[in-house]
Order: structure tokens, then sequence, then C-alpha cells
């Protein structure tokens, strides 16, 4: 009978062990933010290598190309401790290209503006200033987009105007002024000078319109899908009138839906003004 | 020579002997261990073979040498005196040898067994008298051989053992009154109203005689009754067709048991296919909603709802002892099978075929389910157990706040939040308005947020997960009132504690409100995902007892059960209105949904069975109670918001022009439902010439009054609050809720557009009259006609939806009374061979909460399940099987079905408010039609080899059940006529499709070996295609893949069976449940039919190449990036389960 009672005096002895070691509140899935600092800024531009964000040592996202705000509240910063740690990482190595601590206190944590040329960090970009009237320009053609090595030209369309078609720009004639050919993808160009464009219509009631079009160096077939798509920004100087100005292009081929293509090009002098 | 001959005034110790009754055999033992390890050559051998001599030398004379030696003296006159504190049982021996000087004969293993503790201080004492107090308690005694004092172990009187079991006709009736004698001793008994039988006899091998009148009297030799074990033999006596000539058949043990068996398995009128208590234990199932699937035919969805015959839950009805048992969920007709533990089951029957006596109907089929009510012996059982499962235990478990006494299944009122009198504050205020422009003033707003209380237990919470446990402790007492008569009283009891914790990862979620499609296809990480998380608490009371006389049988079954289940339901992703994108919705939000639930089941029930000469009566009365309150259910969800260094995940609070719940709110339910159940019939046996007839006629009746009361609680902030809620906890928010800053404050917004109860309460009232013939020996016809009333008055009904409030519901119903006839026809050509064919007319009526207007929704569907009302369905059945009983135990048959649904309900996915994701309703078809075929085989594999003794017990079983059903689906159509009347009409699709519920292919297969002490069982269970929602077209019907799960369980006993413990193992395989919809990319449209209307989906639609109604993955289109293929709409892993139980045997 002894043996019996212990074994019952066990058997409801063990839950209630087992409850009185069970936790009531457990620990909160969600961690308590301390403060949230609505002047978070960062910009740079990154290029040949990948750039990895980590916040106390947990990535956040990736940067290539232009460093810009994808979401409505990107320039917050949320702090659960007084302070946070902000790593720049080289994706391809791992390596820690830079490092800012944001602390609670402060009113603003501003990362300063930086670019990134796959090798090496700097706090900004750096460029030649203009000479004379001179429009010089050098190209920077993203491997991302293939191996294919591309011409930059300006080309002069004389075109006229039919409503009734389908495309209403009707070309007739293109007068194509080079500002450089057979750029290599992965390296920045050397600066060249861009002519101003000048062209003499062939025909009568016809315009001219100067475009930079970008070309594969091969094939001389238009770099992304048509005359649209592979047509860049550039500042062209006007005769007599421009006094003279330095830009810095990156290109880069992206892929868009179906087997078509885009091209995304950014100005860097633009985004590092002195 | 003898270690222990030393000097004659010194005990003698024999260090390795055990002087017991039975050292011969022991010594017989060892002798054939040594054989065994024999090895020719070794030296060590020799010395064993001479100490082992010596051994034996010493078990056999040592006594006797020892007690030669000296003279007898009177023990009782030699006064000793003795100082023992707290000594041994050896060392007072010792002692008292010394004092005594009388030569003891001591054995070491003997008194090193014994624990007793001695404490005898006194100058005079006989040696007598201490060796009484120095023994008492242990299991030693004494006995003087001339001079010396022998102590030895006390002999144990041999316990009886019995011989029990049925005595049944060759049709399995009950015999009772049946006599069962002894030859060798002359007792006997009766057997009881129910045919069983008890014999208490010593050890023995006898002869036992069964006789009754008009049956041959049959002897049974052989039978070997052991010490404290009990002897089944059910029997079965042959009609006597020789009049009154006295025939004593004779046969042994084994063949008449057998037969007996045979004569069970083959009873029934009608088709049945079952599982007894004996092959439930042999699974690794806890609870009933587990074993369910392994009988013949049977699957179930999620271990809760059963499909049976591929037929889904709401045309099966489900008894506990004969009586009903309510839906424990308000939306969906189901029973919570895990209620009810395995352990105490008798066993399950299901029956597929209707008699007139049968008070439910059902269409696929009737489970009924025993529990355990007088034991045929006594017994005292613990047992202890726990799980762990692969997905769960160790790992994050995550739940809203839990309250002190959960794992006992209790609130401690941390979750009260429902006060009464609450103010309701549609149209009545708004905080962006002053005191005076509000009907209802802030202060009012305060008190009642104050009433309510804080938001301390909201927000998700990490625990760890605790291996699962289960404690029960079961009682069972027999008693026999006289030693001539058969009256017997018993009882069993049993209590039982359960927790369990789960967490099933859904890898996949993309059903209703969540996104159905990933954004780019050949993007893996925009998947919906999330976790079930199941804390389940469940206490078991079970008292079952019954007195048995030779004629009559009352039992009574009490069933308590509590019920602590919280679901919180935790998923992550994107929405169908916002798909993933690279800016603001680049991460999924989070949806968390909590629902504790408390539910008591109080089910009481008694029984008669009545035997006057050739009239039976049996009654039952029973009352059921049901209370499920979820108390402070929490709905919350959280969007994702990214900021420079994390992710965000905010708790939403609703606005007051949220037009129901909001996005965060906290609800309770209170659904009672309390049955009154009866039942009552009479049969009447007599002969006309040589066949056999029984005559029966009954009534039924069923009332069912339903109650059911929600009140939600949205949490609301004002359109121009300042609450920094992104910087609170959520557990803090309550602190924000006192409305002295009207404006900046949070608030329950309690908003009720109706009076958000329901009730109703309905009466089912049957009566029947059923023949039943044996005509001729192998001939048997069961028919007759049953009467049925059903009323359903609905007297409360609300609609939990805005737009509800003012819809009606339509009933169908126009007919109150039916007439429900059967027959059933069993012919036996042949011994062991069955024929069996059956017709039946049954009704299906609506469950109580079916015809409500309240809707509500489901976190694991995605939707809101709403109740739009139906009607009775009609099934006519058409069944046939063949039997073939190759042996004990043994089972080959073949069974074909037919049914035919009038009006069938079927939970439908409904788009009417066209905005691609619909909600969820049961409404009522046409009409539908289901064969199927079903095959079952169980055979032992005794006959492959007889020189491999065990192959008899491996037993092989599998069974297969193929079904085709046909929907006539219709779609209502509502229109308000010229007279401003409102109206409805049906519209009917011309094509047929797959009934709700339905699996075409289902079956199960295993191997089951059962040894004396060492069982091994590995099942296999398949179930195909499972129509889970249908729909109007295949946009919205909704599949479970197929799925096959593994289970295995090693078994080993210990101590001559006392202690058994089971190692389970479920889902083996870890199989997942899986769902899916033929996604509108796996079709096109049909040529020469865009713009055409009124078109149905065959007419218009066509798979494309590849595709069909099956699952196919399909493949990402590289030009769109879209997926190609069906939807899988839901994943759920349920991992691997192992479990460890030890049960002792008193």
């Amino acid at each position: 009978m002894s043996k019996k009672i212990k074994i019952i005096f066990l058997a409801v002895m063990l839950p209630i062990l087992l409850f009185s070691a069970c936790k009531r509140d457990g620990v909160s899935v969600l961690p308590k933010i301390k403060a949230i600092n609505k002047e978070y800024k960062i910009t740079g531009f990154v290029l040949g290598d990948t750039i990895e964000q980590y916040f106390d040592g947990v990535k956040m996202r990736d940067y290539y190309g232009k460093v810009i705000k994808t979401s409505m509240r990107q320039d917050q910063l949320a702090f659960v401790t007084d302070e946070i740690k902000m790593e720049l990482r080289k994706k391809s190595t791992g390596e820690t290209v830079y490092t800012q601590t944001f602390n609670i206190n402060d009113k603003q944590n501003i990362v300063p503006n930086f670019y990134f040329d796959g090798l090496k960090f700097s706090k900004g970009y750096a460029y030649p200033d203009p000479s004379g009237n001179d429009y010089t320009v050098n190209f920077y053609l993203d491997p991302h987009g293939g191996s294919a090595a591309v011409d930059i030209n300006i080309e002069v369309l004389e075109y006229y105007f039919d409503s009734t078609k389908p495309d209403p720009i009707i070309v007739v004639n293109t007068t194509t002024i080079p500002i450089a050919q057979n750029i290599e993808p992965g390296n920045w160009t050397p600066y060249f000078k861009v002519q101003v464009p000048v062209a003499t219509p062939q025909q009568t009631g016809t315009e001219l319109y100067p475009i930079v079009v970008v070309r594969d160096a091969k094939t001389k077939a238009y770099y992304v899908n048509n005359r649209d798509y592979s047509t860049i920004n550039l500042e062209l100087p006007y005769d007599g009138v421009s006094p003279g100005k330095v830009q810095s292009l990156s290109l880069s081929k992206i892929p868009g839906v179906g087997k078509n293509f885009f091209l995304d090009y950014h100005e860097l002098v633009q985004l590092f003004p002195r | 020579m003898f270690k222990f001959m030393q000097k004659s005034a010194e005990p003698y110790f024999a260090d390795r002997i055990i002087l017991n009754p039975c050292h011969d055999q022991y010594v017989s033992s060892l002798l054939q261990k040594n054989q065994q390890e024999r090895k020719p050559g070794c030296n060590w051998y020799f010395l064993m073979k001479c100490s082992f001599i010596a051994l034996l030398i010493q078990l056999t004379f040592a006594g006797l040498l020892l007690a030669s030696a000296v003279k007898s003296q009177n023990i009782n006159e030699v006064k000793v005196s003795l100082n023992l504190n707290r000594a041994t049982v050896k060392e007072s021996l010792l002692q008292l040898q010394k004092n005594s000087a009388i030569k003891f004969t001591l054995f070491n293993q003997l008194l090193e067994q014994e624990n007793k503790r001695i404490t005898l201080n006194t100058s005079q004492i006989s040696v007598s008298d201490a060796l009484k107090k120095i023994l008492s308690g242990t299991r030693l005694g004494y006995k003087l051989v001339n001079e010396f004092i022998v102590i030895e172990v006390k002999p144990v009187p041999p316990k009886p053992g019995r011989i029990s079991g049925k005595i049944v006709d060759e049709k399995g009736q009950a015999l009772p009154g049946a006599s069962v004698r002894v030859i060798e001793t002359g007792g006997g008994a009766v057997a009881a109203v129910d045919g069983t039988y008890i014999l208490n006899l010593p050890p023995g091998t006898y002869t036992l005689e069964f006789s009754f009148v008009s049956y041959q009297t049959q002897r049974v030799t052989g039978v070997v009754v052991t010490d404290d074990k009990n002897t089944p033999l059910d029997v079965a006596l042959k009609i006597d067709t020789k009049g009154l000539k006295e025939v004593v058949i004779t046969s042994g043990y084994k063949k008449a048991s057998v037969a007996g068996l045979y004569a069970r398995q083959k009873n029934t009128s009608n088709l049945s296919d079952g599982i007894s208590g004996d092959q439930i234990s042999a699974t690794p199932d806890k609870h009933v909603g587990e074993t369910l699937k392994r009988i013949t035919g049977v699957s179930t969805t999620e271990n809760r709802r059963v499909v049976i015959r591929g037929i889904a839950e709401r045309y099966n009805v489900s008894l506990l002892n004969g009586s009903t048992l309510p839906s424990t969920d308000v939306q969906e007709r189901d029973f919570e099978f895990n209620l009810i533990p395995t352990n105490l089951v008798e066993d399950i029957v299901v029956a597929k075929s209707i008699t007139a006596d049968m008070p439910y109907g059902f269409a696929g089929g009737l489970v009924q389910i025993t529990t355990k009510s007088v034991p045929e012996s006594n017994f005292l059982s613990i047992s202890a157990g726990t799980s762990f499962n692969s997905r769960t235990t160790g790992k994050d478990f995550l739940s809203y706040g839990r309250g002190k006494y959960d794992y006992l299944g209790f609130d401690d009122g941390t979750r009260n939040h429902f006060p009464d009198g609450l103010l309701n504050l549609v149209g009545k205020f708004d905080p962006t308005k002053s005191d005076e422009q509000n009907a209802v003033k802030a202060a009012q707003v305060g008190e009642q947020n104050k009433r309510i209380g804080g938001t301390e237990r909201l927000g998700a919470r990490r625990f760890d997960a605790l291996p699962s446990q289960n404690y029960q402790l079961s009682l069972g007492r027999t008693y026999a009132l006289s030693s001539t008569k058969e009256r017997r009283l018993g009882f069993v009891s049993s209590l039982s504690y359960r927790n369990t914790q789960s967490n099933d990862y859904v890898s996949n979620m993309r059903r209703g409100d969540w996104s159905h499609e990933p954004a780019r296809g050949d993007d893996p990480t925009d998947v919906n995902t999330g976790n079930i998380y199941g804390f389940n608490t469940t206490l078991g009371l079970l008292l079952n007892g019954g007195f048995k006389t030779q004629n009559h049988q009352i039992n009574t079954y009490n069933l308590y059960t509590r019920i602590f289940d919280n679901r919180f339901n935790r998923y992550t992703g994107w929405t169908f209105e916002n798909a993933k994108d690279n800016m603001d919705f680049k991460y999924g939000g989070i949806l968390e949904d909590d629902r504790p639930k408390f539910t008591d089941l109080l089910q009481n029930k008694v029984s008669g069975t009545h035997q006057f000469n050739s009239i039976k009566i049996e009654w039952g009365l029973a009352r059921t109670s049901l209370k499920a309150i979820e108390r402070d259910a929490i709905t919350a969800s959280m969007n994702a918001r990214e900021v420079g260094n994390t992710v965000l995940y905010l708790y939403q609070p609703g606005t007051i022009s949220d037009p129901g719940a909001g996005p965060l709110h906290r609800d309770e339910y209170i659904y009672k439902e309390k049955n009154i159940d009866a039942v009552f019939s009479a049969a009447y046996d007599f002969k006309l010439g040589k066949t056999s007839h029984t005559v029966k006629t009954g009534a039924n009746y069923l009332k069912k009054h339903a109650f059911y009361d929600w009140q939600v609680l949205p949490i609301a902030m004002g359109t121009n609050s300042t609450v920094p809620i992104e910087l609170l906890p959520i557990q803090e928010w309550g602190n924000y809720m006192s409305m002295e800053n009207t404006g900046n404050s949070l608030f329950y917004f309690k908003q009720d557009y109706t009076s958000n109860k329901f009730e109703a309460k309905s009466v089912n009232t049957g009566t029947f009259v059923m023949l039943d013939h044996k005509l001729l020996p192998g001939l048997r016809m069961v028919w007759g006609v049953r009467a049925e009333y059903f009323k359903l008055d609905t007297l409360i009904n609300s609609a939990s939806l805005l737009r509800d409030k003012n819809s009606k519901i339509f009933f169908a119903e126009n007919k109150d009374w039916y007439f429900l006839p059967s027959a059933n026809i069993t012919y036996s050509p042949l011994k062991d061979l069955n024929l069996r064919a059956s017709y039946a007319k049954a009704a299906v009526r609506p469950g109580l909460m079916e015809n409500s207007r309240f809707s509500r929704y489901n976190p694991n569907y995605g939707s809101v399940v709403r109740s739009n009302g139906v009607s009775s369905t009609l099934i006519d059945n058409y069944d046939a099987k063949i039997e073939l009983f190759p042996g004990a135990g043994e089972l080959l048959s073949v069974a074909y079905f037919y049914k035919y649904f009038d009006k069938p309900a079927e939970y439908y996915r409904l788009d009417n408010e066209n905005n691609g994701r619909g909600y969820i309703t049961i409404s009522n078809s046409d009409w539908a039609k289901v064969r199927g075929w079903e095959f079952e085989l169980r055979k032992s594999l005794g006959f492959v080899y007889e020189g491999l003794p065990f192959l008899k017990d491996v037993y092989i079983s599998g069974n297969l059940t193929l079904q085709k059903s046909q929907v006539r689906a219709r779609e209502v159509q509502y229109e308000t006529t010229a007279a401003g009347v409102d109206t409805m009409y049906y519209k009917y699709l011309k094509y047929p499709r797959a009934l709700y519920g339905q699996v075409p292919l289902l079956y199960n297969a295993g191997i089951r070996y059962s040894g004396k002490k060492l069982g091994l069982n590995l099942t296999y269970n398949h179930a195909g295609y499972k129509t889970f929602i249908t729909g109007i077209e295949p946009a919205y019907v909704e599949y479970e893949r197929p799925r096959s799960q593994m289970d295995g369980q090693i078994s080993y006993k210990f101590l001559k069976g006392k202690i058994e413990t089971k190692l389970n193992i479920s889902n083996l395989l870890d199989a997942p449940f899986r769902y899916f919809i033929n996604d509108p990319t796996t079709y096109e449209l049909k040529p020469d039919t865009e713009g055409k209307v009124n078109l149905e989906w065959n007419d218009k639609y066509a798979y494309k190449f590849g595709f069909s109604e099956k699952f196919e993955e399909g493949y990402v289109d590289p030009e769109t990036k879209r997926r190609v293929g069906d939807r899988e709409t839901f994943t759920r892993h349920v991992g691997r389960t192992f479990s460890f139980t030890v049960s002792y045997n008193f």
C-alpha cells in the first residue's frame, strides 16, 4: 500500500512541479522603442561592388547605384538602446568600409554623402573643374548589364511631325557626332570633350533635334531595346552661350518586363555638388 | 566445505541464496542459463560449475543440514532482553540470537530485502514474541527445526484467477440466462442480461459446460486459469435443431474461443466497422480523433471532423454512449473528438447502414463511442506520459499573456474584460467632438474603459514550448452480490489530465484576404507564412457504473470534461489588396488572432436493459450541457514600417469610421447548449415453426436549446490623436484610456448594431417499428419504418455584420414529419460467409447555429465564415456487402454503396460582393449522388510458415475506399416582386461536380505483432484528393492534396505485465496538410466564348495543356514573371511526435 501511495504522490507532485516552473508573462516579441529620430539621412553613390548596410550587426539593405529612400519612413531611426551602430560592408568580401554610431540624443543622424567605387569608400565624388567653355564628360558603363562595349554619340535628328501616324515623329535624316567610342564596362573613361551639335537640314519643313544615344560598339544596334530607351540625358553645349561644364555619367542596363531592359543613368556631378 | 558453517553459535548466512518456495525453479533457470553460457575449454567454466554445484547443494539441503545439528527447545519460555533502536531486521535477529543463545539460520539476501526498522527495548521478552515483533510486517516467517530457528519467506497463498466472456448465439446475439458450469468443482454462473459471465477459480485446468434452453450444450476442455489472471472465453451456442434430445458438443479452449470471436464479428444486422479498445491500445493515438481514421472508410479533417465513406462530417453522427454530443464549434458541425482519451474507450463502432431503431439519421456513418462501464475485474492503474514534437518542443512558443492557472485549465481572471451594462457608442460618441455634442460623455467612456480594464494581456510574447504531459488514474471495481446468482455491481472511474503544446508551421497562406500569388513569380520571399500555436489543457473525469443481474442491467455514464484550448494564430505576409513591392510594402504585415476557449462538457446518462421472458426493454435518459466561453479573444493586425535601421511592426488601433470591428478588438463569445435525450424500445422474441422473429418498437426524443452571446470591443483612436502608439508597447495602451484628454486618447469603441444574441431550440421526436426475422439458419432480415418529426425555432437571431442587419433567412423547410423506411438482409450461405444488402432513408437536420446570421473571421481560412441558413437533407442509402471470416480475428470484405442526397448542404466559397476573395458559408445544393466501393482485409501471417510460431501473432490489415460523387449545384437569386415582396429562386447548373468533403481514394495498411511482452505496430494511412470547400467555379473550389501518414509503436511489458511502456512515433514521414485551388492561370477561354454572358464555367473555359483539376505546380512565365500553376493555398506542417507512456497496473 505504501508503494501505491508513493506512486500516486509522485504522479500528483510531478505536474505541480511542472506547473510551478511555468512562466506567465513571457518575453515580449516586439522590442520597446525608446525614441524615433526623424532626421536620419543617408545619401551616396555605389559602383563596382554592392554595399550592405548593417545596423547593430543586422543587415537591413543593399545599396548599388544611387543611394535613395525607397519607403516613406526610411529617414527615421528607431532606438531600442541609446546607440545604434551602422556599418557599411563591401558585399564581395564582407569588409567593413565605413562605420558610424548614432546617439539617441543627437538631433540629426546624418551619414556624409559618400561615393564608393567598388574598392574605396570616399566622403564625396572627386571631379575636375570645367576648363573654359568646354563641356567635358566621362562615363561609367556598369558591367551588370552585360560585357558589350558601347559607343556614345550625339545624333541630330531631322524630322517632321505627322499626327496621323502611330509614331508621329518621322525622322528623315540623322547626323552623328561621336562623343566616346568603344567604352568598355567596369571602368570610368577619361573625360571627353562634347562638341556643339551642328547639322544642316536636308529637306524643307523639317526640324533638327539633338539626342545622345548609346549603341552597341560592335553591332551599332541600340544598346537598350530601341532609340527611345537608349537615349540618355546629357547636357549639350550651345555655341557661344554655355559657360563650360563637367559631367560624370554612370550607365546601367537593367532588366525590365519580359525581354525588355531599361537604361538607368545618373549624373554624379549633380549628386555631389561642391 | 560450506563457507556458512562456521561456529555453531554464529548465524549461518547463505550469501547468494534466496530461499523461497520457488527456489527449485530458480535453480533450474540458473542451470539453464549456465548451460547456455557454457563454452568448452574455459577454465572459469570449471570453477563456475563447482561453485554452482555448491550453490545447488546449499539451496537444497541448507536448512536440513543446519537444522539436523541441534535439538529442540521451547522458544516461548526462553526470555531475553533486547535493546533495539531503529535496528534492521538482520541486526535485530543477530541480537536476539546472541542474547538467547539459540541458533538461527539466516539468509543474507532475504534479510537485506527488508527495509523495516525495529525499536524494541525490553528486559523480559520471550523469543517467540520477539520474533513476532521483529518479523511482523515483513515477508518473513520462522520455523523451529530441532534447536534451530530457520528464517524463511512466508508461503504466499495462490490468488484465484478468472474466466470471463460472453455467451452468444450463432448470430452473436447475447444469451442472458445461459448457464456455465465448472465440471471439476460443480460451481457455475449464469450469464447477465448482456450475455457476460465471470467465474472465479483457483489456478488450474478446467472443463466448462455451457448450456441454454433450446441450444446445444457445449463443453470446452483445457481452459487454463492462472494465478490472478483473466482467461477470456466467448462462446457461441448453436440452436438445438433436434428438439429435446440433448447433444453435448465438446471442443478445446482455443477452438471455442475462436468460434465466439467469429460470432461477435458477424453479429450485427447492419453494415458496420469498428475498432476495439485492444486495437486502439496498439496505436499511438491519445484521443479518439486520432483513432477514427484507422477504421475502414473513415478519414478525418485535421483529426477533428470525421469523413466517412468520403462523405463530410455534416452527414455523420457521433454518439458517446448512445447519446449525441453538441458541436463544440458554433459555426461548423464539429465534435472535438480529442475530448475523449482512448484509454477510456471500450470500442468505437461506425455503423454504415441504418436500421429503424437508430434515432439519428446519417448518410456517411454513425460513430458510436462506448466508454468502459462495469469492469470484468478490479483494477487500479496509473499512467504517465510525455511527448515531444519535432516542430514544437524546445522551440519558441508564442502567445498572448497567459493566466496563472492555464496549466490547470482555468482562467485566473486576467481575461475578464467584459463587464455588464457597457454603453453602445455607435453614433453617440466621437472623440473629435465636445461633450456637448456627444450623447455619451468622455468621462462616461473613461469610466467604461476603466471597468473594461487595461491592455496588459495584449501583444505576442515568447515562451518555451514544454513537452506534452499526460497523467491518468483509473479505478475499476466489481462486486459480486450473490454467490449463487448473477448479481454484479461495478464501476469505472478515471481522472485524466493532459497538457499539449503544439506549434504548426504554415509555410504557405494564400487563402481569402491574403495575397493569392507573389507579385513576381520568381521571388521566393514573397510568401505569406504563419504559425498556429496550440496550448491545450484537458481535464477529464469519468464515472461509469452498472448493476447487472441475469435479466436486468442498469448503467450510468457520467463524463465531465474541462478543456482550455488556446489557439494563437500569427500570420505574416501581404494582403490581397497590398501586394509586395520594393517601396512601402517591401515587408509584409502581421495578423495575430488569439482565441482562449474554456469548454465545460457534462454528460449524465442512465440506461437500462430488462429481459422479461421474451420481451426485452431498453431505455436511456441523458442530459448533456456544453458551455464554451471564448474569453478575451483578440484580433490584432500590425503594419510593417521600414525605418532606416529596422522594420517596426506597429499595432493598429481602429477608428470611429470603421464599419466593423476594425483592426484591433477583444471579444467574448459564450455558447451554451443543453440537450435532453430520451430513448425507449421494447422487443418481443417469438418463434413461428423453426423460424425466430423479433418485433421491436420504440420512441426517442431529443430537445436542444442553444444560446449564443457575443461582445466585441474594438480599440480605437480619434483621427487627430497624437498618442505615440509607435513608441508605446501595446501592453501600456490602457494607460491612455482615461479620456481626460479626449482627443488624444485610446478607448474601447463598443459598437453594437444588433443585440448580439442568438437563441434557438429544436425538437426531434421519432417513433419506429422494426421486425427482425431469422428465417433460415443463414437468413436474417431486419426491416421497419421510422416516423420522425423535427422542428427548429429560432428565438433571437442577431446579425453580427452590419451588412446582414436587414437580411432575412429564407427557410426551404416545408415538412416537419418524415417517414423513413429501412431494410437489411443478411444471408450466410456458408459458415464463414455473410452476404448483406440494405436500403434506408434518412434525414439529416440542420444544426441550431446553421440558421443564425452570425459571421466571424476565421484566421486559418483567411475569410469570414457566414451562416445563411440551411434546410434538412433527405438521403436514400443503398448498400451491399460480402464478408468472409477465414479465421479468428480475420476478415475479408467487399462493399458497394450508392446514396442519393436531396438538398445536400455543403461548404461553399461565395463571392457575392465580387471582391475576388469571397467568404465561406453553408448552403444547400439541389442533389448529390455518391457511389463507391470498400474493401477490407485482416489476416494473420500464421499460414505463411508453421515453423515460425510468432507469425501467428503477426497480423496484416488493410482497407480501401473508392468513391465518386456528383452534385447538381444551384445559385440562389433574390428578387423583389412588383408588389415589393422579397422572393428568391434558384438557378441550376447543368454541369455536375464533386460533393463537398469527398475523398475519392482512401486506404489504410498496417502490420502488427502482439507478443506476450513485446508489441510492434506500423500503420500507413493515405487519403486522396479531398474537396475542402466547394464553389460555383474552380477559382473558389479548394482541395486538400493527397496525404500519407505513417505511425509506429513499440510497446513492452515488464513485471508480469504490471508495467507497460509504449513508445509512439506519429507522422513518421512528417507529412504536411496541403491545400490548393485551380488557379485561373491554368485555364483559358474556349474559342468564340468571349463576351458571351450566362455561360457556365465548363462552357467558357478549358484547362490549358498540362493542367487539370488535380494539383500541378506549374512554372514561372519568363516573360511576365508570373506564376502559371495551381495556387497552393495553405500548407500546414505538424511535425513528428514522439511520445512515451508508462502505465502501472496495481
